[in-house]
């Protein structure tokens, strides 16, 4: 019994490796078509457009709704941690950094991709069982031009910008928060935010965003092209861009993190 | 002229095994076999998609099994694929469909690329339904729509994967026509796998029967009636 048990694990274990290397070749081949397609970003600048437009529309409610909860969370969790010890005026300081470099692009990062990297894998998924992806390929149309560099590229785009607006929203909504539940009033909060300001703060929050849109995007569009046979194929690779674009997000937050921040 | 040569095809088992036949320039060949035989597999090999475990597929003697993606395009070029279930664009206009290939792969001006692809959907009767979207033309308008947009730059070869499955028999004759009207008027070397033994009667010059994985008959019409197999009898019964 448990000697089965441990050839049980094992073997999942191996197919746990197995399918990780699977995916980091996918990965590293995508992103190297991906920027040999770069050359035609002229020729798809409307689509690239297009796919900017969706993402946001598709993300920006969703956006400000959990922005605002994250940053009413972020102070008073704050308050909670450190107002024994620290003057009230820190909160500010502590709350709009954490939003900046961390919660705003993580969180916008892992709401959007929930979002859009299944999207996107429902597509391209849909196409590949539906034979429109041989389609193209046999016009001699690469689909990793004509629809992933596209929609990649409007990753990259899209989330800086989405991460922007969260983290006004909530440091804003936190600045609400603080004023209402009495924590500290809008001046206080605002000056202690505005006190230990660092653009550096916000642009390295920015270019983690920007990773985190090519991380969902390329993430959706793996587990789209490479979807098995038959609806629930489907199914499958959107399951999996979710968790494979929530890894990598993760991922990358550590390893940038350390790059800018460290 | 294209060339199979030995070809081996194998997913989690074989299907496809010594795969060998030629299809000369002007031809109408029929590859006949059940549902499972390998024609879809067999198709997808010959025009590059699928990559086959041995054997070759030669276009004039150049071999496209490890040909580059360039050189591939160019082949491609050449070619016309009308898929068994269309594969129109779900998110293009029918034009937009069937511009794609020349948008894609030729510098043309507006004026041009719109007077070729109305020209394309004339051939196939479906001026006046540019605008609309794949999910709002009927199955066989569908399958007319995936003729045009496979005929649009005027291949040399095009390949047709079950045209007349799924369709009444009405809409099926259609087609049947159409395919006959391409490749006699445009002079298009035309391949089509296919169990409609009515369709293979009236347009195969060369019939290619597949069955257990290897090529069981090459020969016309009137050869292939004569052999004895059962399963090759069972295309008769109508
Ligand atoms: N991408 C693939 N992965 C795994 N197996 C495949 C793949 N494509 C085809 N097969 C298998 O190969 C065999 C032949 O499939 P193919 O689609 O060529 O049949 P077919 O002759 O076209 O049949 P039909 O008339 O139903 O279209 C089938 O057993 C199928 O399951
Ligand atoms: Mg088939």
């Amino acid at each position: 019994m448990l000697l089965l048990l441990q050839a049980e694990v094992i073997s999942l274990f191996k197919n746990f490796l197995l399918s990780f290397v699977y995916i980091l070749s996918d990965l590293f081949y995508t992103t190297y078509e991906f920027f040999v397609s770069f050359k035609y970003v002229r020729k798809y600048f409307k689509e690239i457009i297009s796919q900017i437009e969706h993402i946001g529309a598709n993300s920006l409610l969703l956006v400000i709704f959990t922005s605002s909860f994250v940053g009413m969370v972020a102070t008073v969790q704050t308050a909670y941690q450190i107002r024994e010890y620290v003057p009230v005026i820190y909160i500010g300081s502590g709350v709009a950094k954490a939003i900046m470099i961390e919660l705003g692009p993580v969180i916008t990062g892992l709401v959007v991709a929930g979002r859009i990297s299944s999207g996107i894998a429902a597509e391209l998924g849909s196409m590949a069982i539906t034979e429109q992806i041989d389609a193209l390929r046999v016009m001699g149309i690469s689909p990793y031009r004509f629809l992933v560099m596209p929609r990649v590229i409007g990753g990259i785009v899209s989330l800086p910008l989405l991460t922007a607006i969260g983290i006004a929203v909530a440091i804003f909504s936190g600045m609400l928060v603080a004023n209402f539940t009495g924590i500290a009033n809008y001046l206080v909060f605002s000056r202690g935010a505005k006190m230990f300001f660092l653009p550096k703060d916000l642009f390295g929050g920015l270019l983690k965003a920007a990773f985190f849109g090519y991380a969902l995007t390329i993430s959706g569009s793996i587990t789209g092209l490479s979807s098995e046979r038959g609806a629930e194929g489907v199914g499958k690779a959107t399951t999996k861009a979710v968790v494979l674009s929530s890894i990598l997000i993760l991922m990358l937050d550590y390893i940038l993190g350390i790059i800018i921040f460290g | 002229m294209i060339k199979v040569e030995n070809i081996y095809k194998k997913f989690s088992e074989w299907v496809l095994e010594d795969v060998n036949f030629d299809v000369k320039k002007g031809e109408f060949v029929i590859i006949l076999g059940r549902s499972g035989a390998g024609k879809s597999v067999l198709f997808k090999i010959m025009v590059g998609l699928l990559k086959p475990e041995r054997g070759r597929v030669l276009y004039d003697d150049f071999n496209i099994v490890d040909a580059n993606e360039k050189e591939l395009i160019n082949i491609r070029k050449k070619i016309g694929f009308v898929f068994q279930g269309s594969a129109l664009f779900d998110s293009m206009t029918l034009f937009e469909n069937v511009a794609l290939p020349l948008v894609e792969h030729y510098k043309l001006t507006k004026k041009e690329i719109e007077r070729k692809v109305l020209a394309s959907l004339e051939a196939v009767d479906l001026r006046g339904y540019e605008k609309l979207y794949p999910s709002e033309l009927s199955g066989g308008m569908k399958k007319r729509g995936a003729i045009a947009r496979a005929i649009v730059a005027n291949p040399e070869y095009i390949f047709y994967d079950e045209p007349t499955t799924g369709l009444d028999p009405d809409t099926a004759e259609k087609i049947m026509n159409l395919t006959k009207r391409l490749w006699r008027e445009m002079n298009i070397t035309s391949l089509a796998v296919t169990h409609d033994f009515h369709f293979t009667k009236n347009v195969a010059t060369k019939i290619i029967w597949l069955y257990n994985k290897k090529v069981r008959f090459i020969g016309t019409i009137e050869e292939f009636k004569k052999i004895e197999h059962k399963e090759a009898r069972a295309y008769f019964i109508e």
